[in-house]
């Protein structure tokens, strides 16, 4: 699903975020990145997902070398994955039915169908009698899951979440991560960024640590 | 496709209500520059029409010497009758203008009491051809025949005609120029709120593109939105004016014509109308075309 090889990302002329990472994720895996703050966790999202371009290697997801994507094509390449994040990233302006429902609209998908599978994933993360809410009229695991939400219907390959429980209590967490893998279970690749050792540790075996732009441990 | 035509413009329209107090400048802004450039034009156009009906209506009054004799006089009939340019010659003897002048004095005959002869020389009243009947027709013809020697003087107007054609020109430099500024000006004004407006939903934008929304899908909305913005105030401006108008021919526009013998007072046509509000929609669309840019800078 996402193989990187000898990749760096270096910001301005000489700072390194990422050096020379190499690593395979097979479709299918529930996968976590740790490592302190300034690691390099979300600069390898941000590569993955076509945020940024590496300054050397190669990229391949799902198929696509991201590192040579034409500009043109990335918004095309962005529908076949999700993304979370730690401040789930929602309109405020918009419902939570409208925040769903905007993935598809904006690639013209008809209203019957955009409605039906809106409800259907409102359902399926529990926020269906929310779905004229707005954002912050929404605890914090609530709005996570409506980022969830956005992020899954369009049934995606690969799902990546960057500090996706950070912002929320121990239970909340708790409730956001069992809905990850209830995602990944139905065949979702999950690739979460997370400085909570203890909580990769609890969901998954599938580790990368980074420290200083470099892997040191993969426990894949 | 048209699915997502109809997001792009239910977006534009929402994206104008939430932001209504910024639309509502701009549109007034636009609104305001529109009325100021189609007064302007309205005065030109009036001023136009104005000075062809004068033109229309113009005509050459040759006054003979004292010492002009009958003789004279015919001789000087019979040559200008033969030029080209002249459709109808009418004779008034001095005995005639006397009759004239106190038909047009009836009641204050006493002020010419005191004459112990008739001043009134005898002139002739020259109506040009339609070919003819412009500034320059006029002037040239008069530049021919101002050397006769049988001619104490030619009245046609000119010290108000000059007067009148230098006003004309200058309210047409004017609005010419003024035009051009507040065109730029509207142009800005909506550049600038388009980039506020971008500004303003920039956490909105990061999230479209980050869900994979196409720019074009992105950018759509705001062309819109500058279209509205631009055609709204053209129409506005428009409605505004036709109402000022119309209230104001019927106070003093009325008087004012019938003293000048200018006829009624001309409002933009369909069509002109018509052309303002596609010159406000195109405006309103370059100014947010060349917005975009902020767009494209925010990396997501």
């Amino acid at each position: 699903m996402i193989q990187l090889h000898q990749v760096s990302k270096l910001y301005g002329s000489n700072i390194p975020a990422l050096s020379d990472i190499s690593l395979t994720i097979p479709k299918g895996e529930f996968v976590f990145v740790t490592g302190p703050s300034g690691a390099g966790k979300t600069t390898l999202l941000k590569l993955i997902f076509s945020s940024e371009r590496p300054s050397q290697g190669e990229i391949v997801v799902d198929g696509v070398n991201i590192a040579r994507i034409k500009q043109s094509a990335i918004p095309y390449f962005r529908r076949k994955i999700g993304v979370v994040f730690q401040d789930f990233k929602l309109i405020n302006s918009k419902t939570v039915y409208d925040n769903v429902a905007f993935t598809l609209d904006i690639v013209g998908t008809q209203r019957k169908i955009v409605k039906k599978k809106v409800w259907q994933v409102l359902k399926w993360v529990g926020l269906l009698p929310k779905k004229d809410s707005y954002p912050p009229c929404l605890s914090g695991g609530e709005q996570q899951r409506v980022a969830i939400a956005r992020a899954i219907i369009n049934n995606p390959v690969l799902l990546l979440a960057d500090e996706p429980t950070g912002n929320l209590d121990p239970d909340l967490a708790l409730e956001i991560m069992k809905l990850l893998k209830a995602i990944n279970a139905r065949g979702t690749t999950i690739v979460i960024a997370t400085h909570n050792q203890a909580m990769a540790q609890r969901f998954s075996d599938n580790i990368i640590t980074l420290a200083h732009g470099q892997i040191q441990t993969n426990s894949q | 496709m048209i699915h997502k035509i109809l997001y792009c413009l239910k977006s534009s329209f929402q994206n104008l209500r939430n932001n209504l107090f910024l639309s509502f400048i701009t549109t007034s802004t636009i609104t305001i520059t529109f009325i100021i450039c189609l007064a302007f034009f309205l005065i030109v156009l009036n001023l136009s029409v104005f000075k062809e009906n004068w033109v229309d209506r113009l005509q050459i009054i040759v006054y003979f010497n004292d010492s002009a004799n009958a003789a004279t006089i015919d001789k000087t009939r019979s040559e200008l009758s033969a030029m080209v340019e002249v459709e109808t010659i009418t004779f008034v003897s001095r005995k005639e203008a006397m009759v004239l002048l106190q038909q047009s004095l009836q009641g204050q005959d006493g002020i010419l009491e005191g004459l112990t002869e008739n001043p009134l020389p005898a002139s002739l009243e020259i109506k040009l051809k339609q070919e003819y009947l412009s500034v320059d027709g006029v002037e040239n013809f008069v530049a021919g025949i101002s050397g006769n020697e049988a001619l104490q003087d030619i009245e046609y107007g000119q010290k108000w005609l000059q007067r009148f054609l230098t006003i004309f020109e200058a309210f047409r430099i004017t609005s010419l120029s003024l035009g051009v500024c507040l065109i730029l000006f509207t142009y800005f004004i909506i550049s600038n709120t388009i980039k506020l407006m971008i500004f303003s939903r920039r956490e909105e934008i990061e999230i479209m593109k980050l869900v994979g929304a196409t720019s074009l899908f992105i950018k759509f909305p705001f062309w819109i939105e500058g279209i509205i913005q631009g055609f709204v105030g053209a129409g506005i401006a428009l409605l505004f004016l036709y109402c000022t108008v119309n209230l104001f021919l019927t106070n003093h526009l009325v008087s004012l014509n019938f003293f000048l013998g200018a006829g009624n007072f001309i409002f933009i046509n369909f069509s002109i109308a018509g052309i303002v509000l596609v010159l406000g929609a195109l405006i309103g669309l370059a100014g947010s075309l060349f917005s975009m840019n902020s767009i494209d800078e925010f990396n997501v």
